[in-house]
């Protein structure tokens, strides 16, 4: 019996090693094709001759402000989704109330609507006729065609990311910890400065992360509720859209770059603080 | 004045009924054990006593004061999780010293109290250690002196030997005791063990399914049981029912007499024999060793020894013999046999309280 089965065992694993090199060598193209030789080209394209023209585009002050304009939303949008996604995500596993799984599916919503739709129904809440934009017109506070309407587009889009990061991490973690502060006297506040922040600090950091960069890369929703005003509402996005419209393509490549770069260090500065950590 | 007092506890989730009706009260310097088998809602009733579960109905006391609805950061009382519940980002020198941290005590007093503690526990080099680092018993030490660190005068135990083994068990449980003494507190632990609430507790409440079942000292749940629960303590004992009469006692329904010359000053009466299992002789013949006669009922094999059990007049004899001894004798079902008892412990029902705690310290129920 024995003898039979173990040349059995042996196909098994070969056709499995097998398998997997297909698989991983399958995914290592996809990669390549979807993402680094496209990279690659657009710095090819910006690099190759016109690297002064590039660097005039890029230093124009419709450029600079775009991107002003970018890290502003990015900064703002950075604060108060770290506030509000914590405090979303502390809300929906530590307490329990009516309509929580409601709340909880419609979390995904940012995810499933487009961001251009969003910004529609943002235009239908903030503009000057809708109940909201009334209410603010009347304290003659701008949002819709101006940063703060932007903003608030920008948050719809992201709102997401760090409440679903934190809420497996708060649901792992569980309540006893939390609760042997409380006895050992710690108020709610010394709880969670003490307790809970320093559990999902990484995961925080890691939504906070993923939220930038989508920040840095929102287009529709942004673009339906600026107006895109030049030196004005123009955020990075829009700006590289309207060089590319404007047949400018050195200028929206080089932009693109360096939006390209922003995300990728955005996104490796945290892994590599985490990284350092744990190792 | 008691030092906790709980009147009526009940609480309900959704509409599992998980304490019903609880009362009992703990005396200062009392070491309380909530007794009871998993899900009978003891960790409820603690919980509520520490104000992480607020009851539907009934009243808390802390000294006399009514702390139903005092939050629980404020009742001031010490808390040992199941699990620990260690902050496992903080080494054991921050843990313990967290709640001295919370009350803003200077940092030399909370270096020189955390010092203490960590001596006390017996966990000296470990101060920079994280909790992902220590074994079971040393998190469980460090979840102890945690909660003895900002001095509470009430200390609650939520199975605080539960995740451990055997014999660390016995050690720390023999360890609490001794620090419970040592330090003056009232204590209330929850167990599902009973040999820990009878070895450390000076007072058992036993819980079933929401409800005080008894409530007593070890001796008293021992020698008075309401319950059924008290016969899983004797356990694996032989009970049997006997008369004493010129030095010779006679079993009722059981073929055969039992010289009782070892007895000190024994009087005529009704008596009780504890015997165990592997106390019990067999032999083929009748000899002055084995003068009762039985019939074996069922063999069962047990690895290193042979489980017998012997029909002798209306009662069922539970004995136990090594492996070989068993095999060399060659005895199979239904065989008649002599049976003999090496050790006893006899008793009469009034005097019975002594022996019944000594063959209760025999069988390491009792210290």
């Amino acid at each position: 019996m024995k003898k039979q089965n173990n040349p059995d065992a042996q196909t098994g694993k070969k056709s499995l090693r097998f398998m997997e090199r297909i698989l991983i060598t399958g995914v290592f193209l996809w990669f390549l094709g979807l993402i680094v030789v496209p990279f690659c080209g657009i710095l090819k394209q910006t690099f190759s001759k016109n690297w002064h023209q590039a660097f005039a585009s890029l230093t124009s002050s419709t450029a600079l402000h775009s991107f002003g304009i970018t890290i502003i939303i990015c900064i703002a949008v950075a604060i108060i989704n770290t506030i509000f996604g914590t405090m979303l995500a502390y809300m929906l596993t530590r307490q329990t109330f009516r309509g929580q799984l409601i709340i909880e599916s419609l979390l995904d919503l940012p995810f499933a609507v487009s961001p251009v739709v969003i910004g529609f129904m943002l235009i239908i809440l903030f503009g000057p006729n809708g109940w909201m934009g009334r209410i603010f017109s009347f304290f003659n506070i701008k949002i819709i065609y101006a940063l703060p309407g932007m903003i608030i587009a920008t948050l719809f889009v992201t709102l997401p990311f760090v409440a679903k990061e934190i809420i497996p991490i708060l649901r792992q973690f569980g309540s006893e910890q939390e609760e042997a502060a409380q006895v050992l006297g710690a108020s709610a506040w010394q709880n969670f400065r003490k307790i809970t922040l320093p559990t999902i600090k990484w995961g925080l950091g890691y939504g906070l992360t993923l939220t930038i960069a989508r920040s840095i890369g929102e287009f529709g929703a942004v673009l339906v509720v600026s107006g895109n005003i030049l030196n004005k509402t123009q955020s990075a996005t829009l700006y590289i859209h309207d060089q590319f419209t404007d047949l400018n393509y050195i200028g929206a490549y080089s932009a693109s770059i360096i939006l390209i770069i922003l995300s990728i260090l955005v996104i490796n500065f945290i892994q590599f603080i985490s990284k350092q950590k744990a190792g | 004045m008691a030092s906790i007092m709980v009147e009526n506890l009940s609480k309900r989730f959704g509409n599992f009924v998980a304490v019903d009706d609880v009362s009992f009260r703990a005396e200062e310097g009392e070491l309380v054990a909530l007794l009871g088998p998993s899900g009978s809602g003891k960790s409820t009733i603690l919980r509520m006593i520490a104000g992480l579960e607020i009851p539907d109905r009934g009243k808390t006391y802390l000294y006399g004061k009514d702390v139903t609805h005092t939050v629980s950061r404020k009742r001031k009382v010490g808390f040992v999780f199941q699990h620990y519940a260690l902050f496992k980002h903080m080494t054991v020198e921050k843990n313990i010293g967290f709640g001295l941290e919370i009350m803003k005590k200077k940092k030399d007093f909370i270096k020189d109290k955390v010092e203490k503690l960590i001596n006390l526990v017996n966990l000296n080099g470990y101060e920079s250690h994280f909790p992902a680092q220590l074994s079971g018993g040393q998190r469980q030490r460090v979840a102890l002196a945690r909660a003895l660190a900002p001095e509470p005068k009430i200390m609650l135990l939520d199975e605080p030997f539960g995740s451990l083994d055997a014999k660390i068990r016995e050690n720390l449980a023999n360890w609490i005791r001794d620090l419970h003494q040592k330090i003056n507190v009232t204590s209330v632990f929850v167990t599902h063990d009973q040999n820990e609430a009878i070895k450390i507790a000076d007072k058992i409440v036993a819980i079933n399914r929401g409800k005080v079942d008894q409530i007593g000292t070890a001796k008293e749940v021992y020698e008075h049981p309401e319950t059924k629960f008290v016969a899983s303590f004797i356990g694996n004992t032989n009970v049997i029912v006997g008369k004493l009469h010129d030095h010779k006692l006679y079993i009722e329904n059981m073929a055969g007499e039992i010289p009782t010359k070892s007895l000190k000053a024994p009087k005529n009466g009704s008596m009780v024999l504890l015997v165990r299992p592997e106390d019990i002789l067999i032999s083929k013949k009748k000899t002055r060793e084995c003068p009762i006669k039985g019939t074996i009922k069922d063999i069962y094999y047990r690895g290193s020894a042979y489980e017998i059990n012997i029909l002798t007049g209306d009662i069922i004899i539970n004995v136990v013999e090594e492996k070989n001894r068993f095999q060399k004798k060659k005895i199979a079902n239904n065989a008649t046999v002599y049976l003999g008892f090496v050790k006893y412990n006899i008793f009469n029902a009034p005097e019975g309280r002594k022996i019944i705690e000594e063959k209760l310290s025999q069988l390491g129920y009792l210290e």
